[in-house]
């Protein structure tokens, strides 16, 4: 579901979402986010990578997790950068202007 | 067939002793000539040496393999070699004989033979009436009307050869009969029981008796006449399921009698089912049912679809919705089914258009149609992989890279309405509608939950939507990726479209 990656060299820390992220996985993402969050010092990074090329879709329970995961890494002088591929996730991304809020980097890759 | 003239005379008294008639050649050329003469079928065994001048025994046996399956060979080898052997059974032989022969051997082997070529011809008579009584039937199982033909689109797979579900389709007086039928089983006796009912029903119609009484009546035949029949005769009772649907097109009204099968549904300019009957037990369970008929005015209905149950049955393997196997089967008719796994039952399904000036492909078709219960919430992620089969199944080429679009707005949509229209409870349902419009390549989505709906203007709200986060924002979500947003009954109902540009084609 959800891997987290400390690069350290980098001051970068992965969230690589597995698969499509809605309101039946969210929860655990957010779970398991917050308690990495908690157990780690904020420290280590200075940029968080939420990666979710491999999410086709993101619902509205996801989109609100992500706007919370925005506001949350601001408070904290944390950047954030979302890598996205699917070009339904990209139109939902600028349905809730995100694009505003984080840096967006979209790669279409083919749908399956 | 010896070229041993000593031996051919002891083959030849020898059956003769047995009470064979006998017929001698000295070698392949005269065995052939014989057996053209007089013709293959009228000997009932060959008995042939395997080494001869010229041709051998094994030509011999593939010329006669190649003129009648039937017709029983056996070899005579003067060596024990297995090779040899195995290449006359390869070659058609029901047996062989190694000289010396004696006469119980021989006559043992020969009667053998005959009894084969006998068994053999008797299930090639069998087979060939069969084929014929198939091909009646499949012509008796899909009677339309030439009248109507142009109302009627038909697919229709049968399982067997004979007993398979049937279509009956005629108009009298005025008055359009559609009856799709399943009976029991899948033999012979099943065609019987279909040939039966479509005389009666004929007939009935004929002297204009109601079709939810031609029902009646041959309910009451089935479990009064032939279910104590069967019963006497420890076989299984014979059912039959019936959709029937009758168009009065001077009153404008449909008329839908069912039992035991998939109702009929009705469509509107839409796509959407706008009337669907209940179903009964099948005819042939309870001699008290009575068949009651839903009436419906026919006016805004743009087609009717009816289908067996051997389609929701193959939709249920498929794992999709069975209207989008319906709309696939009716659209590219017999391709799909030959590249797809094998039906587990009979298919037949038929759209019946009132108007025959309606071009179908100018209109919605249903592809999708759900009923959930409000504690189905949980399951949603269940019921969006459904879609997708769903959709990729009846849609794939048509939808461009909308697919994804379309299922957030779906998934958004539908848990609305299961969490808020229904209060997650399993006593309140929302139903799904997808429908397709091939000629403006239009997706058209509804959902409908009986909740109360909002008491403020819904639409206008999410139009002045400054933030895109908190309440509502799946249907903010719906109206930014859709190309048509609609909100009925305060909001109870939702539609919405979408447009699709289908892939060129490879």
């Amino acid at each position: 579901m959800l891997t987290i990656e400390l690069q350290a060299d980098k001051r970068r820390l992965r969230l690589i979402v597995e698969s499509d992220l809605k309101s039946t996985n969210v929860d655990e993402v957010r779970a398991e986010t917050e308690r990495y969050f908690e157990e780690t010092s904020r420290d280590a990074y200075k940029t968080v990578y939420l990666d979710l090329r491999n999410s086709k879709l993101v619902d509205s329970m996801a989109l609100n997790w992500i706007f919370m995961l925005i506001r949350d890494l601001k408070s904290h002088q944390k950047s954030m950068v979302i890598q996205i591929s699917s070009p339904a996730v990209r139109r939902v991304f600028e349905f809730a202007n995100i694009e505003g809020l984080a840096e967006v980097k979209y790669r279409k890759r083919r749908q399956v | 067939m010896d070229d041993d003239r000593y031996g051919l005379s002891f083959l030849r008294s020898s059956l003769k002793i047995a009470g064979y008639e006998v017929v001698t050649a000295i070698d392949v050329e005269s065995a052939r000539e014989v057996l053209q003469r007089d013709r293959c079928s009228s000997f009932e065994a060959v008995l042939t040496d395997y080494r001869m001048p010229g041709e051998s025994g094994l030509e011999l046996m593939d010329w006669i393999r190649r003129k009648d399956e039937t017709l029983s060979m056996v070899m005579i080898t003067a060596e024990s070699e297995k090779e040899l052997i195995k290449n006359s059974y390869a070659g058609g032989a029901v047996g062989y004989l190694e000289k010396p022969v004696s006469h119980s051997q021989l006559c043992e082997v020969m009667a053998t033979a005959v009894e084969k070529t006998r068994r053999n011809r008797r299930y090639a008579k069998t087979e060939a009436e069969l084929a014929a009584v198939g091909r009646l039937d499949h012509f008796l199982n899909t009677q339309i009307d030439p009248v109507i033909r142009s109302h009627v689109s038909v697919f229709y797979r049968p399982l067997h050869e004979v007993g398979g579900d049937f279509l009956n389709v005629r108009e009298i007086a005025g008055r359009v009969s559609l009856v799709v039928g399943d009976v029991s089983g899948h033999n012979v006796t099943a065609g019987y029981v279909s040939s039966y009912f479509q005389g009666m029903l004929r007939r009935a119609l004929e002297d204009a008796v109601p079709l939810n009484q031609c029902l009646e009546n041959f309910n009451r035949i089935l479990c009064e006449e032939w279910g104590p029949e069967a019963n006497r005769r420890r076989e299984l009772l014979t059912t039959l399921a019936i959709s029937a649907l009758e168009i009065d097109q001077e009153k404008g009204v449909m008329t839908c009698a069912v039992a035991g099968a998939p109702p009929p549904l009705m469509v509107d300019h839409n796509g959407w089912i706008v009337a669907e009957s209940k179903t009964n037990f099948p005819l042939g369970w309870n001699a008290e049912q009575g068949i009651i008929p839903v009436s419906v005015p026919s006016a805004s209905i743009r087609f009717v679809l009816v289908f067996t149950d051997g389609v929701i049955d193959w939709a249920n393997e498929l794992e999709i919705d069975p209207l989008c196997l319906v709309y696939t089967l009716l659209r590219v008719q017999g391709s799909i089914a030959n590249t797809l796994m094998q039906p587990l039952d009979d298919l037949l399904l038929v759209r019946f258009s009132p108007n025959p000036d309606i071009v179908v492909t100018d209109h919605f078709h249903p592809v999708i149609h759900e009923t959930y219960g409000g504690d189905e919430a949980d399951d949603i992620d269940q019921l969006e992989a459904v879609w997708r089969r769903s959709l990729l199944f009846a849609l794939d080429e048509e939808l461009g890279d909308r697919l994804f679009d379309l299922l957030i707005c779906m998934r958004e949509a539908v848990l609305n309405a299961l969490v808020h229209g229904c209060d997650r409870m399993a006593g309140r349902s929302a139903t799904l509608l997808v429908a397709y419009n091939q000629s403006t390549h239009t997706i058209r989505v509804r959902v409908d939950d009986p909740g109360k709906g909002h008491r403020f203007d819904l639409k206008r709200r999410l139009e002045e939507m400054p933030s895109s986060t908190g309440r509502q924002l799946g249907l903010g979500m719906i109206q930014h990726l859709s190309d048509q947003l609609e909100l009925e009954n305060r909001g109870a109902s939702i539609v919405f479209d979408f447009k699709v540009v289908p892939d060129e084609p490879c």
